[in-house]
Order: C-alpha cells, then structure tokens, then sequence
C-alpha cells in the first residue's frame, strides 16, 4: 500500500528550472575558459 | 526561500559555540596580527569552521525529526534545500568579514601598512572555497542521516589523498598486493589521473593569487553539486513521525 501523503505534494519535489540553467551555464563557462 | 535563508542565520547568530567561535576568530586576527603584523592567520580555523556549519545541512535535520516537520508544510524540497546551504554559507561569509574586519583593525593599530590585495584575495579564496565545502556536505546529507556527511567528506579526503601518495610511492617490482597494484596502476594511468581529478575538484586546494579558473571550478563544481543534491533529496523518502 502507498503511504499517505498529506501535504508534500508533487509539486513540492520538482527542481527549478533555473538551477539548471545555471549549472549549465557555470559548466559551460568553466569548459570554455579551459579551452580559449 | 528568503525565510530559509533568514532563518538559518538567525538560529547561527544566536547559537552559543558560532558566536564562541567568531569571537576566537577575531581574537586569533587582533592577536597574530598585532603581534606580528602578518594578516591573515586566522584562516586555517575558518576551514573547521565550514566543517561544523556546513554539517548542519539536512542530515542531522533528518535524523531529529525537523526536516519531517519542515517538509509537511508547503515549502518546495529543492528551494529548501539550496536556502539552507545559502544561509550557511553567507553565516561563514560574516565570520571572515569579521575576522578581515579584525585584521584590518590590528594593522591599523600597529601602524603597519594594508596589504589590500593580499588580504582580500585570501579572504576571498576562503569565502569561495567555503561554498564548495558546504555544497559537498548538502550533498552528502541529501541521502544520509545525522553527522554521517561530514564523516563520509573527512574520509574520502583521506582516503583520496593517501590513495594519490601510494600510487606516485609503489613500484611494480614491490612483494605481493603492493607490486600488483603498482601494476595495475601502471597498465591503466588513467585510474591514477581519474582519482587525481576527483581530489582536485571535490577538495581542491585554496591557492593564494586568486585566478579566473579556480573560480570557476568552484562556482561550477557547487552547482553540480547541489543540482545532484535536489536530485536526490527530491526523492527521499521522509517518514513522518518515525525514524
């Protein structure tokens, strides 16, 4: 049986969009210093 | 996301041991500095500092029943978890202000020329590097429970570092599991340089002129890092009244 979830909704778990945005973009700036 | 983060410094202003500990880092910064008009060594306690704050993140939460608590209410897993990292990081922030703050004052005193740059840029490698620290430890507490993330970082710096120094000290012709390990290593370098890569960008060494690319391994290497964690917080399972 499922446990019971009261208020820690699916949505309280998603991550936000913009911490991806920022690891690919510090990544992006370390690979790019790296190369040039 | 801001409550978090207020939150986490007020509960690291009004702790007893912070306020002890700043209050040693400024005297350590007065003292060393007027005494020897050298700024800046004050530095190494900061590094234990980041230690025992950065352990608070989530693990210990978990295992005293608050983080069952906190996640009840409406307040996003990932947003919680990176607000509390950030309120860590900025209580770290203060106490080197502080303790540059100190050292500016005692050299003041001593009427001894500021070496600005120099200060700054050490302070600042601290400051920066502090946010890697506690981002590996936020990691490391997203899946394990009460103190475990600072044991599991203490280990596998360890456990890292003596790895390197036995790989660069044993020879292929040594007696028994020594000599066939060197083998092993020598046939496969990349094992050695993987393990290399691992050391330097999960404890990477502050270095003293600030460049562009340390920087960015920092930066980048914490983002990662706390991208995994929300990752893997986003999934755990929290029972409540239970543990």
């Amino acid at each position: 049986m499922a446990p019971i979830r009261l208020l820690d909704a699916r949505s309280q778990r998603s991550v936000p969009w913009w911490l991806f945005a920022i690891v690919i973009l510090l990544v992006g700036a370390r690979i790019a210093v790296a190369l040039y | 996301m801001s409550v978090v983060i207020l939150e986490t410094l007020r509960r690291h202003f009004t702790s007893g041991a912070y306020l002890v500990f700043v209050a040693f880092l400024v005297l350590v910064a007065v003292g060393s500095t007027f005494l020897s008009g050298q700024p800046g060594q004050w530095r190494s306690f900061v590094a234990l500092l980041t230690l025992i704050a950065g352990a608070q993140l989530i693990g210990p939460e978990f295992s005293s029943g608050t983080l069952q608590l906190i996640l009840s209410k409406p307040i996003n897993r990932s947003v919680y978890l990176l607000s509390r990292w950030a309120g860590v990081v900025l209580a770290i922030w203060c106490a080197v202000g502080l303790a540059l703050v100190a050292d500016w004052m005692a050299l003041v005193a001593r009427g001894a020329p500021i070496p600005w740059r120099r200060m700054g840029e050490g302070a600042f490698g601290l400051s920066w590097s502090a946010m890697l620290v506690c981002a590996v430890l936020a990691f490391f507490g997203s899946f394990l429970r009460s103190y475990f993330n600072v044991g599991l970082y203490l280990v596998l710096q360890a456990v890292l570092g003596m790895a390197l120094a036995a790989i660069d000290e044993i020879r292929p012709d040594m007696p028994g599991i020594i000599g066939a390990s060197a083998r092993f290593f020598d046939a496969y370098p990349a094992m050695g340089s993987a393990i290399a890569a691992l050391t330097r960008n999960l404890f990477p060494d502050v270095p003293r002129a600030v460049a562009v690319d340390w920087v960015l391994l920092i930066a980048s290497n914490t983002a990662v890092l706390l991208l995994l964690a929300c990752l893997l917080f986003r999934r755990r399972e929290v029972p409540y009244g239970a543990d």
